[in-house]
């Protein structure tokens, strides 16, 4: 029997280490479930999905600086003909994805995998900066891809109504299988304002690069909101501590404006870096700008020739701050000085809003050719805003700000052949309809746009 | 589980009955050549004991007494009565051939083998005739059509390969292809590189009793390949096959996609009128909407564009690319063997040459094959085997497909193109950029930047070298009588070597020189050769070990065996890329810089492009332990049960996922060794039935979030990406399957048959789930989220009859094949929402249908006035698509438009033999389903310039309407109103067909002239395959097979020789 048992043991062992180490191998190296934070930090270093066409472009096909030609519109497809027409309907009903409605949400899934894992993890002394930071950026991550949803499908911020207006869908996990319902607007923005709070305390001043959130980034992003919000007094705060932090303005005078890009990837003005969702009807060869606004640079104004390209008579736009053809729709130092002077003309702080403002445009004209600043300040200053953030996604929510002032109010006005389009301030359909499939799998309530 | 079946092996070993008493010894022989018997049965007609001899011929039977008889009997010979004088010598049994030699058919399903009337489950044997009987590089292809209850399926024309079904489908999702295993091992490389000469015979498992020994991968059928071997005392025979194929040039003009030259000029006229082209200096457009544009502008006048639009008219490119690009291909295979044996020692040696031309001319493949395979009989109790099979395959793409003219650059290429010009010159093709532009830069001292094909073709060389090296060793040892061990290890190395070289003058480097050439004339971009060298490496290791145990008493037989297994693959590849190479010297450059952003022309800015560079690395392990046991009564009645045990290296999966237990029961009744069976006119006939699980993985599916780590170009970084949605739920596909089998055997082998009724029952299939938008989760990036929600109910019969209906001067012989097969789906808690139906868009499983079923929506004729296809939204016929996809959500907004795959298939096969001459010819049938036909997509036409041969018969004015349903050209691309057309009704049609599968035509030389040369036998055949369809359904002459396809597989001849020495 000696060797029976010797083989019946053998053969035990043999599949008994089998279930062991011996199955653990990875089948490929590269895969990985996230839960180092190695791993969580590369989830949200992926700049496919939190950086490059990570934000919707809806509001840009919508807006006024630029337009299309019939032709062009008539060859774009459905949902850019819809955008840029302000029809009822915005998606393709077949469209089980639309990528402006996606990314946004994809971005927040990436940082809410990555906050989950975070749970997971004990740091231990050396590790500790490093899970401050990811949570940081994972906290910066999710609010500002709540906060670019909520530019375009709920109604703009109002604290009278926002507790009753319909707001956004918030993901708060990452379970495939949780309920979905629709939030206010008051929680909306709630919940990414609590979050940049959290993040501001987590991040360090500057990330490795712009594609990472900072300290700087989320000040910026604060400021933006709560100026959205007609709170200028935290805006300006939180502007002012965004400059102080990092105030770095690029001197046009020494870029090269003959160049197909004049302006850089990454350059010292990008807070944080972000690009739209790409479309066919934005490419230089279609998209035209608006030849008042064209009209509206000064000659001495280096934007002029930086921003614009003049191809025959065909005035397009070359100014990204992404360095090519994606347009950017990040952070950028600019856009915080532009937000400290408003708030300040609007705090009536008329002398530091001269300053701020004069601060930008040395670096945006002609040595020596600055304009003198005309009354009222308040237009001037928006005024400029306008020219310096052209096609960086802001005018859309610029619209729906503005709109409730009634100085500062303006009808929408387009020409489709021999079709005039208008789209009066205040309009339902500056709010976006969910995609259908969103609708019908969640039950939940549709925009109206009558 | 563990200690069940270590338990199960205890006993099993411990099992050893002793019994002693008189015993009678013997020997058979063959009476021809006196030489020994091995594998005839020895039956005692008094205790019924029955032995076998062994490979000496010599036998044992126990408790004999003088006055009993004993039977010898032998598949292929007369058997033998005797009755026994003498028992105190070994007695010699002669043995005399009988005059219709049948060979003994034997299953081996890669762990055992069993004769064919002891086998409970569901086999097709293929014998080495029948894989002769066709002639081809690989070998799977030489099943189609002959073999029962295999499927072909060549609908998915972007695969070079067939997919193949067994017995239907018992997965939604996960893989439905079968298990193919090579000499006892799940085989890891391309099986279309073994070579067919040195296959012996295949056998496909069908049902659990069959398959479930190959347990979680045989859910989808086993097909068992084995190579051919030298048998112990055979003399040394010599094999030599030789052939050529001759396929016509392909047919470019069965191509659907694409119009007449006329049809797409007047397409381009139309669109320029109403400004679709975009104009700038630079950007490429066609010749004619060149000579539109110079008409326009007063370049052009109206004789002289009248002229250009004449010449382009009457141009059609296919039939210069049918002569300039295509060829006749003509392959030649070679292939010698030596086989043989002595007492000790058996051997199978050959050697094969496959060389290809294939039928795009610059494409070519060579094959090397070589296979050494020894064994030894050290003792009576030990043999041990190696083999050594060695391939070398080397294929060269340098050929230019007419479809591929213009790929990278997304356009088709226009239809009156030419390649050459008046003089014979390789032509200009407009491709990136006008020519205005490119004459302008070669004055700004820019390289040519014309892209002229014909060209081309001299300048890139694509080459892949693929090896194979494959040994299996094994030992065999019995011992305790009863007892042997088996012991089998199985090392392969597979290598495979690619070379992708530019050429300094190609396009592509002209044209990345020219990009990136700088103001001041400096070349960003070196001016030299790229190179692309990629090389994969597998290496499996495989090692099992088995114990069997056989026994056979008192008319009783026993067999058990019980082992363990262990494999791996580990593959491994790189790539890199060389800027700048110089192929004289071998001297590349390295120094760039990859940051800063060039201005690039004609206008843009662009860092230099990283050139390739990956490694990777993947590991696959398996471990299983097994079980079988069959017994077999008085050989009436047969038992038999297995069970399996497999793990795997599943990433991202709990412990106890990784694991699954499947189990098979089956039972064999032969009626015909009944007291009671008195059918004379059928001396055989048997009944089965089997009932088991085998399983499935779907190896991307995984319980938690997986990331996959990649570096990102833009910030240096190292980033992951999110690659599966985790489902906690995750769990193992199982296929049950109940199988009822019924063989027969008429009287002198006039008719054989067997027929089979099986039952699929697959459970926890993985079923998609639609994700809402919402979750963030990337559906398409890699994986669907899928969950276990789904059942799938399989069901159909297989049926082959063989007859010979004369055997005289004359022979025929008939072959029948028919196989049915259903599917249903009986559980899906998946969505049903339709949302996005499209006509290449697969539909959610639906509950109680076809997972083949497929959908169209109502067709209610085109738009008098304007030739838009109608749609019905609330009752009111018109034009509003938008509104018309929004209600298509469910089901019921759709027509069943019947299956896409055959249910009812067959084939019948007719062999005629008259004195040295033979012919066969194969006539197979596909009934039951549906195709949908191509028809032209105007989004493509627009965006890329695919036409189609439909754009003649569109809507043009009023009144068109009444005689066709192609809808007008828009103006804009609409996929609404695109997919009310490519969806709709009337573009399906039935794919019923019978086909002339092949011929085979043969001439055996009289054997008295040969023996002169020292040849054996020699065979002259000529085999035609891919003649014709002798009847379809269709009117419009399409494949129903292919329905898709751009070009059919060409009409094939072959001449062989095969000599036998």
């Amino acid at each position: 029997m000696t060797i029976q048992k010797w083989m019946g043991l053998c053969f035990l062992s043999f599949v008994a280490s089998a279930c062991g180490d011996y199955l653990d191998i990875k089948p490929d190296k590269r895969l990985v479930v996230p839960s180092t934070l190695k791993d969580l930090q590369a989830i949200l270093d992926n700049y496919s999905v939190m950086n490059m066409e990570s934000t919707p472009s809806l509001g840009v096909v919508a807006s006024d600086d630029y337009y299309l030609t019939y032709n062009d519109w008539q060859t774009a497809n459905l949902n850019d003909r819809n955008t840029y027409a302000w029809e009822k309907d915005v998606f393709e009903a077949t469209d089980n994805r639309p990528t402006d409605w996606f990314i946004p949400y994809r971005m927040i899934n990436y940082a809410n995998i990555a906050l989950e894992g975070l749970d997971k993890i004990a740091p231990n002394n050396s590790e500790l900066a490093a899970w401050t930071a990811i949570k940081g950026s994972a906290l910066f991550f999710r609010a500002w891809g709540h906060y670019q949803l909520a530019q375009l499908f709920c109604k703009d911020y109002d604290a009278a109504t926002a507790a009753q207006d319909a707001g956004l869908i918030l993901r708060r996990e990452s379970d495939v299988e949780a309920t979905l319902n629709r939030s206010s607007v008051q929680d909306s923005y709630d919940f990414f304002l609590h979050d940049l709070q959290e993040a501001a305390d987590l991040l360090p001043v500057r990330g490795v690069t712009p594609a990472r959130p900072s300290k700087t980034a989320v000040y910026a992003l604060l400021a933006r909101i709560y100026l959205q919000m007609r709170n200028y007094g935290l805006s300006l705060a939180y502007a002012e501590n965004a400059l102080a932090l990092r105030g770095d303005l690029l001197d046009y005078n020494t870029l090269d404006t003959s160049l197909a890009y004049p302006i850089e990837q990454f350059n010292a003005e990008v807070i944080f870096q972000a690009s739209m969702n790409y479309k066919g009807v934005l490419s230089s060869a279609k998209l035209r700008v608006d030849s008042l606004l064209y009209a509206s640079y000064d000659d001495a104004d280096l934007r002029k020739t930086a921003y614009f390209w003049d191809n025959k008579g065909v005035l397009t736009f070359k100014g990204s701050y992404d360095g090519a053809l994606r347009l950017f729709s990040g952070l950028s130092t600019s856009e915080v000085y532009l937000i400290k002077a408003e708030c300040e003309a609007r705090l009536n702080k008329e002398m530091e809003a001269r300053h701020t403002l004069q601060k930008l445009l040395l670096m945006r004209y002609r040595r020596g050719q600055i304009p003198s600043l005309v009354e009222p300040l308040l237009t001037q200053i928006l005024n400029e805003r306008r020219k310096e953030l052209v096609l960086r996604g802001l005018r859309w929510s610029d619209l729906r700000r503005l709109n409730k002032e009634e100085p500062y109010q303006k009808t929408l006005l387009r020409q489709l052949d021999n079709r005039q389009l208008v789209l009066l301030p205040n309009s339902n359909r500056y709010i976006f309809p969910f995609p259908d499939i969103v609708v019908s799998l969640n039950g939940v309530e549709q925009n109206p746009r009558d | 589980m563990k200690t069940a079946l270590c338990s199960l092996l205890l006993i099993l070993v411990g099992a050893t009955i002793h019994v002693q008493s008189q015993t009678l010894t013997g020997k058979v022989l063959d009476q021809e050549n006196q030489q020994p018997l091995p594998w005839v049965t020895v039956q005692s007609l008094k205790t019924a004991e029955v032995v076998r001899t062994d490979s000496l011929g010599n036998f044992r039977l126990l408790k004999q007494a003088v006055g009993d008889s004993i039977r010898a009997s032998l598949m292929g010979y007369e058997t033998v009565t005797l009755e026994l004088t003498d028992l105190s010598k070994p007695i010699r049994l002669l043995l005399t051939k009988s005059t219709q030699a049948l060979e003994e058919v034997t299953i081996s399903t890669g762990y055992y083998s069993l004769p064919k009337e002891r086998a409970t489950g569901a086999f097709t044997q293929l014998d080495n005739e029948l894989l002769n009987r066709s002639v081809s590089t690989d070998i799977i292809s030489r099943l189609e059509g002959v073999t029962n209850s295999l499927a072909f399926d060549h609908r998915n024309t972007s695969q070079s390969q067939p997919e193949l079904r067994v017995r239907g489908l018992g997965s939604l999702y996960a893989n439905n292809s079968p298990l193919i295993v090579l000499d006892n091992f799940p085989y890891e490389g391309d099986i279309n590189n073994i070579n067919p000469n040195d296959i012996e015979n295949i056998t496909i498992l069908k049902d659990a009793a069959a398959a479930s020994i190959w347990g979680a991968r045989a859910g989808n059928g086993v097909i068992v390949i084995n190579t051919k071997k030298g048998r112990y005392q055979q003399p040394v025979s010599i094999n030599l096959v030789s052939n050529v194929q001759l396929a016509q040039r392909p047919d470019l003009f069965y191509n659907p996609n694409f119009s007449r030259s006329v049809d797409f000029l007047e397409v381009e006229r139309a669109l320029f009128e109403n400004g679709f082209y975009q104009e700038n200096d630079w950007t490429a457009l066609t010749p004619a909407v060149e000579a539109l544009i110079a008409h326009r502008d007063g370049q052009l006048d109206d004789a002289g564009l009248k002229q250009r639009w004449d010449e382009f008219a009457a141009t059609d490119v296919r039939r210069e690319a049918q002569d300039q690009l295509y060829r006749h291909a003509l392959n030649q295979q070679y292939a010698l063997n030596l086989r043989g044996g002595g007492e000790k020692y058996l051997f199978y040696t050959s050697a094969g040459f496959d060389k290809n031309l294939s039928s795009t001319v610059g494409n070519s493949f060579q094959r090397i094959s070589l296979n050494f395979n020894n064994t030894f009989k050290v003792s009576s109790a030990l043999e041990i085997s190696a083999a050594l099979a060695y391939l070398q395959t080397r294929a060269e793409n340098n050929g230019l497909e007419l479809s591929g003219i213009l790929s990278g650059a997304n356009q088709q290429l226009y239809p009156y193109a030419n390649l050459l010009d008046v003089e014979g010159n390789p032509a200009m093709i407009a491709r990136n950029y006008r020519s205005s532009y490119i004459d302008g830069t070669v004055n700004e001292g820019l390289l040519d930047w014309s892209y002229r094909p014909m060209k081309e073709r001299a300048l890139f060389d694509n080459v892949q070298r693929g090896s194979e090296a494959r040994l299996n060793t094994g030992l065999n040892y019995r011992f305790l009588k009863h007892f042997n061990l088996d012991i089998k290890y199985q090392y392969q190395r597979l290598l495979s070597r690619s070379r992708d070289y530019d050429d300094p003058d190609s396009y592509r480097v002209r044209n990345l020189v020219n990009m990136y050439t700088q103001a001041d004339g400096t070349r960003v971009f070196p001016e030299g050769a790229i190179l692309k060298l990629n090389n994969t490496e597998t290496q499996a290791h495989a090692l099992r070990g088995q114990l069997n145990y056989n026994r056979q008493f008192d008319g009783q037989e026993i067999s058990v065996l019980a082992g363990a297994e262990v494999r791996e693959a580990r593959t491994k590849g790189d790539g890199i890329e060389y800027y700048g190479y110089d192929d004289e010297v071998l001297t590349f450059q390295q120094q760039f810089d990859f940051l800063t952003r060039y201005p690039t022309r004609p206008r843009a800015t662009a860092r230099l492009p990283l050139p390739l560079a990956s490694i990777t690395e993947g590991l696959d392990r398996f471990v299983s332990a097994f079980v079988n046991a069959a017994y077999t009564y008085q050989q009436k009645y047969t038992l038999s049960a297995s069970a399996r045990w497999d793990a795997s290296n599943l990433f991202g999966v709990k412990t106890n996922q990784r694991v699954v237990p499947l189990w098979s029961v089956g039972g064999k009744w032969r009626l015909d060794k009944e007291a009671f069976y008195d059918f004379e006119s059928v001396p055989s006939l048997a009944l089965r039935v089997t009932y088991g699980y085998n399983g499935n993985i779907d190896r991307s599916m995984t319980a938690f979030n997986t990331a996959v780590y990649s570096t990102n170009t833009t910030t240096g970084l190292r980033q992951a990406s999110i690659r599966n949605v985790g489902n906690p739920n995750l769990r193992w596909e199982r296929i049950g399957t109940l199988n009822l089998g019924l063989d027969l055997e008429t009287k002198n082998g006039f008719l054989q048959g067997t027929i089979d009724y099986f039952m699929k029952n697959g459970k926890d299939l993985l079923g998609d789930v639609l994700v809402d938008p919402t979750m963030g989760y990337d559906i398409s990036f890699v994986n669907a989220f899928r969950i276990n929600n789904a059942s799938l109910r399989t069901q159909g019969f297989d049926v082959q009859l063989g007859a010979n209906l004369l055997k005289r001067q004359l022979g025929w012989r008939m072959d029948i094949l028919a196989n049915y097969v259903r599917n249903k789906v009986t559980e899906y808690n998946g969505p049903e929402n339709l949302l996005g139906f499209s006509s290449n868009y697969g539909i959610p499983p639906q509950k109680g249908k076809s997972l083949d079923a497929f959908y169209s929506t109502p067709w209610y004729g085109l738009d008098g006035q304007t030739g838009d296809p109608l749609v019905m939204v609330d009752g009111v016929l018109g034009t509003d698509y938008a509104n018309y996809w929004r209600t298509v959500d469910s089901y019921d907004d759709l027509i069943y438009s019947g299956l896409t795959f055959p249910p009812f298939s067959g084939s019948w096969r007719n062999t005629f033999s008259y004195k040295s001459w033979a012919l066969s010819f194969n006539i197979t049938f596909k009934t039951g389903y549906h195709f949908r036909q191509s028809a032209i997509s105007y989004a493509s036409l627009l965006n890329s310039r695919v036409g189609h041969r439909d754009l003649e018969y569109r809507w043009q004015q009023p009144g068109d309407e009444r005689w066709t349903n192609v809808p007008s050209l828009p103006l804009n691309v609409n996929s609404n109103r695109e997919n009310s057309y490519l969806t709709a009704e009337i573009l399906v049609h039935r794919g019923d067909h019978i086909r002339l599968q092949d011929i085979n035509l043969s001439y055996s030389f009289a054997a008295a002239e040969l023996r002169r040369l020292g040849i054996k036998s020699a065979k002259l055949f000529a085999y035609a395959n891919n003649l014709a369809i002798l009847w379809r359904a269709n009117k419009l002459g399409v494949d129903p097979d292919r329905p898709n396809a751009t070009v059919l597989p060409p009409r094939m001849l072959a001449l062989g020789l095969n000599l036998n020495f």
